[in-house]
């Protein structure tokens, strides 16, 4: 557990450091910037509303993929490029602990930059015109945190793998999270379940009350998932996510 | 028969059509052994095979009979490894750095930080230990590098280039260390593209060129024909004209040559001589600066490949 905790720490402190979480503090505040706008049209409807419907939506489809890539990208590729992970795995342990250690370090570092994206929004909505309850903002916010806090996982393992397995991990994490992520989520029928995506929606439409039909930015599910499901889908991606890493750092070279 | 401490046999490692290292077979045992090659002749290649970095084309390779590949992790509480490339942990200090490597092998964090303590005490810079990695000079790290290498006090030590960028002091210090380490018994490959820092180590050599051995064995039996060979060597001063005279009196030159009054080229087949000649000569104050050529590796092969080809 030590291996883990100490490499654990590391990457936190590696990746919370300096001017690092400028670039995904930035993405996940978007929200906060579309609310502040919207807050300035008289006309506009009630902010809960908007906010539930349209930037939950948003944050989920952009900001969560786009914040795990610039977090969890460069934790493996920096380290391969340099040469530098040749100092963790000449160690007296199998390369899964150093590998654990940094995921989780780095997932930690997505963690307040998720839970400043969701309640900056949420605290402005709240503050200038409610259109609902503290409750009812809270509670949403809350749920939108736990959401974003366990795709983070999923998300931020499949950044890892292919930081490991790829070239090109930019792109490919791209291609990835958001185009073939969202797309295959969003394409009508069963074939929709095959994607991560698909689960994170689900628990969306579960948990934040977000469909379909009031959000134009949903893709419509024909059926939705459980919670338990969507849960251990998310979970089980992320374990098995983290074993292909752990292969994939077992066939690559360390040049 | 006891075990030998490192043990190749056709060990082999292409990149693409590029050939890193060709058929290497080597049995190695305890003491210092120098591995000498310029960039590119396959020493880095070899480190990383030995330490399971990189997978082998062909081949294998054992580590106290242990056999040694990708993902193989136990032998590393018996082998230190200094890479080539610099230590990339910049915003770290060295301590945590050293802290961090040692937890990383399961130890508590008071224990890691006591091996962090001791490492640091080997390669002297225990002052050192707050600094961080960014703020050290490039010797510096290489101590560290070194230290990180000594955090289990291994019976093997594999370092790749450690004198890179070291300062004299520090670079005689290092090798102090590795000689004081394999006198306790233990194993050391020391890299190196330069020919008289493991001259002062150790007699012990493997040469490679082109990934592949050319010779294996005592560095005096080559030295011995480098020392044949003619020599440059450079010397600046005032009033050389009397200097160059005695010299070609004394036989220590086969020619010479003015690039003007105050910069002599001489050439030689006896270089230490020579040096101890222009030593002497340079302490009454008339000689101010003395290069000799540094081919000696060079030299090395042009033999070694001639001979062969003969």
């Amino acid at each position: 557990m030590n291996a883990i905790l100490s490499v654990a720490h590391f990457s936190f402190a590696r990746r919370a450091s300096g001017m690092r979480l400028l670039g995904p503090g930035v993405i996940a505040l978007l929200p906060t910037a579309m609310m502040a706008l919207i807050l300035l049209d008289p006309d506009a409807p009630a902010t809960y509303e908007l906010y539930r419907n349209y930037m939950v939506p948003a944050t989920l489809y952009f900001v969560l993929p786009l914040v795990c890539m610039f977090v969890m990208l460069p934790i493996l590729s920096e380290l391969y490029e340099k040469g530098s992970i040749g100092y963790l795995f000449t160690r007296p342990v199998p390369r899964w602990k150093p590998l654990v250690g940094l995921f989780l370090g780095g997932y930690g570092a997505t963690l307040p930059v998720f839970l400043i994206g969701v309640l900056a929004p949420a605290l402005l909505g709240m503050t200038f015109d409610r259109g609902a309850g503290f409750q009812e903002w809270f509670s949403l916010a809350f749920s939108v945190t736990m959401l974003l806090w366990i795709a983070g996982l999923a998300y931020g393992s499949i950044c890892l793998l292919i930081g490991v397995a790829t070239k090109r991990p930019i792109i490919w994490a791209f291609v990835c999270l958001v185009g073939l992520g969202s797309m295959l989520g969003s394409i009508p029928g069963e074939g929709q379940q095959f994607s991560l995506h698909y689960y994170l929606i689900s628990l969306a439409y579960r948990w934040c009350g977000i469909t379909g039909s009031k959000s134009d930015l949903f893709s419509p599910l024909e059926t939705v998932a459980s919670t338990e499901l969507s849960i251990f889908i998310l979970v089980a991606a992320t374990v098995v996510m983290l074993g292909l890493t752990a292969v994939a750092a077992r066939r690559r070279d360390i040049l | 028969m006891s075990t030998p401490a490192l043990r190749c046999e056709n060990l082999s490692r292409w990149y693409g059509e590029v050939q890193g290292l060709a058929g290497l077979s080597v049995t190695i045992d305890k003491g210092i052994i120098g591995l000498l090659g310029p960039n590119g002749s396959g020493k880095s290649t070899l480190m990383r095979l030995l330490t399971g970095q990189i997978h082998a084309s062909r081949g294998w390779a054992e580590i106290f009979g242990e056999r040694v590949s990708p993902g193989r992790y136990e032998i590393f509480r018996r082998i230190g490894y200094a890479p080539g490339e610099d230590v990339h942990f910049e915003t770290e200090r060295a301590i945590d750095f050293l802290t961090l490597l040692a937890a990383l092998a399961g130890e508590s964090r008071s224990k890691a930080k006591d091996l962090a303590d001791r490492s640091l005490e080997h390669v002297g810079m225990t002052d050192k230990a707050d600094v961080t990695l960014n703020a050290m000079s490039k010797g510096m790290r290489q101590r560290i590098k070194v230290a990180q290498a000594l955090l289990f006090e291994p019976p093997m030590l594999l370092l790749d280039e450690p004198l890179n960028g070291m300062d004299p002091v520090s670079r005689r210090h290092t090798l102090d260390l590795v000689r004081s380490w394999a006198e306790r018994g233990n194993t050391v490959l020391l890299a190196s593209h330069v020919l008289h820092e493991v001259e002062g180590v150790t007699d012990h050599m493997l040469l490679l060129h082109h990934g592949r051995l050319l010779a294996e064995g005592r560095l005096t039996d080559i030295r011995d024909l480098i020392d044949q060979k003619p020599r440059r060597a450079t010397v600046r001063g005032v009033d050389l004209r009397p200097l160059a005279a005695t010299l070609l009196a004394e036989e220590l030159v086969s020619g010479l040559d003015f690039v003007d009054d105050g910069c002599l080229h001489l050439d030689t087949r006896n270089l230490p001589g020579l040096l101890t000649r222009l030593q002497e000569a340079g302490a009454g104050g008339g000689i101010h600066g003395l290069e000799t050529d540094d081919q000696e590796l060079e030299m090395i092969y042009d033999l070694l490949v001639g001979e062969a080809a003969r």
